[in-house]
């Protein structure tokens, strides 16, 4: 073991024997089957090394294998709490390596899901979040709201976790009737809950105290680290690739990139400092309320959307596409925004049915990359609030 | 024990005065039948509270909870199955007999199971846990210390078990008043420390030597405000016994006795401040959320008990339900009146004799005649002085008149106990449900922020409140003699624990009352600042 130097601020160090900790594969909150290397002195970590690839599929490999829509399914693996938005970063990318068109009502369909998978996701996060620290109930009210999603996502495609519904030129069914009606009340349903739910834990004073101060990225950090999404986003920086570089239909939507406010007075995490777990949290509770926001509007142009003819090209849910694709040759990277940050697919193509080469550009996987340099100095408990706060998944980082 | 023991003797004495059991046979059943109780008591205990947690916990987190375990999933599977058997051509007499009285039973099992499934239905999932538990192997690592791993969770069962001894259950129903009662529980739930700590070194395992460590961190400290609040308790009531801290809450013969303002917690601001700091030792002491630290599932995967499995896991579990409901015993104890109804002219109704009261046939036998003596001269061995109209009335062996002990404590009618016994468990569960409450609701504390809270601000509030209440109990002879006399000064404390009580019972009306503050509904609308008007749905909440 090489001398570590502490550079965080944590807890002082009590210089006794140093003890590896084999935390995981099967710990109960590395959220899946990390394994962290955890060098303690006493409770103190003196270093904590991720050791990942318990869950490697080689899905990138597969795509190697099977056509471009038969790769659909995998890419609901890839990131199990998001499928749509694991389909849907996909999608966009062998749409754009293939040139095809989209028609407005599957644009509409996709971002509907997208945003509603975002809600599911973020409230698995932020419960799973409050578990770690001891709340148990705020996870399993989490729980319940997801529940609610699954309903909507099992009404338009069947299924509850691997939903593959995005399709290469659309969605695989339209909507049901009476489903959008649904979606308009589950929104005006998680608002009010949502409210309740900062009441019973966000603004609860110990888990403040928990997770102000601790696992602090600098938004200089963050950067070089190439932390995306949320955690991007608590450190300060403010990116969100639907408002950056917009894809389909955010471009003609409102809504906010909330962003970490940590030690600002007047923010919501007064006594914290900038990039801390609290604003990596607080950011995805805010952000459960923007896409509540999009949510509405979306449900405003599908109603609009309804009244059309049903031959109308804008009322079509799939685009007129070969059934059999083959795709010039060329390559592309495209990235969407999911849950866990923005996820990139690297596609090249060598003119036949299936690719050449597929690469997954996954937010999990850079948030463990800076987990070392977090980590330093802080208790074991610490260590538990900063994956949380990360909100790893593992079969996005080993793929 | 000791009222046993005499109840017994005087059953195995004979008209002729001889005893059929020698004395140790009887003190040995004197002995055996409370630590029976006490057993009995921690199942029950455990069993019934795993029961509420569960459904406190599904209430909170909006689950239905236990709801498949009643009474026919148990007997009446059992019953119906034996008269089928009754009925087969085979069936020996044992097995017909056995049908045929279950069969009978059937109805009453029936009865029975609508009842419990209308108002706790699942009540009987703690019997399925604990066969689960029973049918389980105790797994003991290969390289574990055995004779330690085995030993811990008995220990701690024992310390949980031992402090039940102590408990005043009820006025009458007790298995025994030491006068060092407080002392006695103090030390023997802090061995409970000894058990966790020796089940995390034993176990071999670096998460279970983590949970061990933090454990004994943790009660050690939390010992400590918990001992200091109970000083001040035994400041004020001059007593260590139980039964004479709840006596001492009752109160002396005088207006306010008995009345819920006298209970300890309403007796000045101090104790205001001391109970809620009690609760936070006892909940430190019991490894409950907040302070579940040692045990922190998400952290010590399970703390000091990872290693264990079966009836050896079953132990600590019932010792941490029994040592919740003994915490909050001795806060009832010692802060919200013990078995005290709290109602004033309840309990003088339901006593026997009042403190105070003359013993009938106790008076001093004269040694010499009154004619000899002068009014007002000393009646030997008394402090009273001889009256008048005695003077000439008493000769040599007759009982001088109002020289009768008095009764230093009230005493209740024998139905009283009951009426104390459900008073005592209302109280001792309403407490174990607040701490069910803050189990479900709370987030746990990280090792420093435990540690910060007890030394830096549980122990110097403590030493405060002390201090206060040890200057009170110094100066309160010298202020009653100053205000005229006991009753004056009697009125007066009640006085002053009227408005602690009114202020208590209005600042909680308050606080479940007050909507949110300003600052409360800004930082709300910070973190929830989506403007949802965007849309035309409907309305938003």
């Amino acid at each position: 073991m090489p001398n570590v130097v502490i550079e965080n601020v944590g807890q002082p160090r009590v210089h006794s024997e140093e003890m590896v900790l084999s935390m995981g594969p099967h710990h109960p909150s590395t959220h899946g089957v990390l394994r962290l290397e955890v060098v303690t002195d006493g409770e103190v970590v003196v270093s904590a090394r991720p050791d990942i690839g318990y869950l490697h599929r080689a899905i990138e490999k597969i795509g190697e294998y099977v056509d471009y829509r038969q790769f659909m399914p995998y890419t609901d693996r890839v990131d199990y709490l998001c499928s749509m938005n694991s389909n849907y970063a996909y999608a966009l990318a062998v749409e754009k390596l293939g040139g095809f068109k989209i028609p407005l009502r599957a644009e509409l369909m996709r971002v509907m899901v997208a945003e509603l998978n975002r809600i599911s996701s973020h409230m698995i996060c932020i419960g799973a979040l409050a578990m770690d620290m001891g709340a148990y109930t705020p996870f399993l009210h989490g729980i319940c709201h997801r529940e609610k999603v699954n309903d909507i996502f099992e009404d338009v495609c069947g299924a509850r976790l691997t939903y593959n519904y995005l399709t290469i030129g659309g969605v695989s069914y339209d909507a049901p009737p009476g489903w959008i009606e649904k979606c308009d009340k589950f929104v005006s349903y998680l608002y009010p809950k949502m409210i309740e739910f900062n009441d019973l834990i966000t603004g609860n004073t110990i888990f403040q105290e928990r997770l102000c101060n601790v696992g602090i990225v600098s938004p200089e950090q963050a950067v070089n680290y190439g932390l995306v999404g949320p955690n991007l986003r608590g450190s300060g920086v403010k990116w969100d690739v639907r408002r950056n570089e917009p894809y389909s239909i955010y471009d003609q939507l409102k809504f906010e990139v909330p962003v970490g406010d940590g030690g600002d007075p007047n923010g919501s995490n007064p006594q914290g400092t900038l990039g801390d777990c609290y604003d990596r949290y607080v950011v995805r509770v805010k952000e459960v309320f923007e896409s509540l926001k999009i949510l509405r509007q979306v449900v405003d142009k599908m109603k609009e959307n309804e009244k059309l003819p049903i031959d109308h090209p804008d009322r079509q849910y799939q685009g007129k596409l070969p059934a059999r694709l083959r795709i010039k040759k060329g390559e592309v990277y495209c990235r969407s925004e999911n849950p866990r940050g923005e996820t990139g697919y690297y596609v090249v193509s060598d003119g036949t049915d299936k690719a050449m080469r597929i690469k997954i550009r996954t937010g999990s996987f850079s948030a463990l990359g800076c987990f070392e340099l977090v980590t330093r100095g802080l208790l074991i408990g610490d260590v538990i609030a900063v994956i949380g706060s990360f909100d790893i998944v593992l079969p996005e980082v080993d793929r | 024990m000791i009222p046993l023991f005499e109840w017994l003797q005087a059953l195995c004495t004979g008209a002729n005065g001889t005893q059929c059991l020698p004395d140790w046979v009887l003190m040995t059943i004197a002995v055996l039948i409370p630590v029976k109780i006490a057993f009995v008591l921690v199942q029950a205990v455990a069993g019934g509270s795993t029961y509420i947690e569960r459904k406190v916990a599904a209430d909170i987190q909006r689950r239905v909870g236990p709801n498949q375990c009643n009474p026919n999933q148990f007997l009446g599977v059992f019953a119906r199955v034996c008269v089928e058997n009754a009925k087969q051509p085979k069936a020996n007499f044992g097995a017909k007999a056995m049908g045929a009285a279950l069969g009978l039973a059937i109805p009453v099992i029936d009865l029975i199971d609508k009842v419990a499934g209308r108002f706790v239905p699942g009540v009987l999932i703690f019997l399925a846990d604990g066969i689960k538990l029973i049918m389980k192997e105790s797994i003991v690592p290969s390289t574990a210390d055995k004779p330690l791993f085995k030993m811990a969770p008995a220990i701690v069962l024992c310390s949980a078990f031992g402090a039940l001894a102590t408990v005043p259950y009820s006025s009458g129903f007790f298995i025994t008043d030491l006068n060092i009662g407080i002392f006695y529980l103090a030390a023997i739930t802090s061995l409970e420390t000894i058990g966790i700590l020796m089940a995390g070194w034993a176990s071999n395992n670096k998460w279970a030597l983590l949970g061990g460590m933090r454990s004994a961190a943790q009660i050690v400290s939390y010992e400590l405000p918990a001992g200091l609040t109970v000083l001040t308790v035994i400041l004020l009531a001059g007593t260590m016994s139980m039964q004479g801290i709840i006596y001492d809450q009752i109160g002396p013969n005088h207006w306010s006795q008995g009345w819920i303002f006298q209970w300890n917690v309403f007796s000045s601001p101090f104790m205001m401040i001391l109970a809620p700091a009690y609760f936070l030792a006892a909940l430190a002491e019991c490894n409950r959320t907040p302070f579940d630290i040692p045990e922190a599932e998400s952290e010590l995967v399970a703390g000091y008990h990872t290693e264990y499995t079966g009836m050896n896991f079953a132990f600590f579990f019932m010792a941490e339900y029994a040592m919740m409901c003994v915490t909050s015993a001795i806060a009832v104890t010692v802060f919200l009146g013990g078995w005290s109804t709290g109602i004033g002219p309840l309990e003088r109704a339901m006593m026997e004799a009042n403190a105070g009261d003359r013993i009938p046939g106790t008076e001093l036998v004269a040694t010499v005649a009154f004619e000899k003596v002068a009014q007002g001269d000393v009646i030997p061995g008394t402090k009273n002085a001889i009256a008048a109209q005695d003077i000439g009335a008493v000769a040599i062996g007759d009982r001088i008149p109002g020289t009768e002990q008095l009764v230093a404590q009230p005493v209740y009618y024998w139905w009283a106990s009951l009426v104390h016994l459900a008073v005592f468990g209302l109280k001792t569960y309403g407490l174990v449900f607040i701490m069910m409450w803050i189990r479900w609701t709370l987030p746990r504390f990280r090792v420093d922020q435990m540690m910060t809270l007890c030394w830096k601000k549980l122990i110097p509030i403590g030493m405060f409140c002390f201090t206060g209440i040890a200057a009170w109990t110094l100066l309160r002879k010298p202020f009653a003699n100053w205000l005229g006399g006991q009753d004056a000064y009697l009125s007066l404390q009640a006085g002053l624990s009227i408005v602690v009580f009114l202020a208590v019972t209005g600042w909680l009306v308050h606080f479940f009352r007050t909507p949110l503050t300003p600052e409360d509904q800004k930082r709300r609308k910070l973190i929830a600042d989506a403007n949802l008007t965007v849309g035309t749905g409907p309305g938003m909440a």
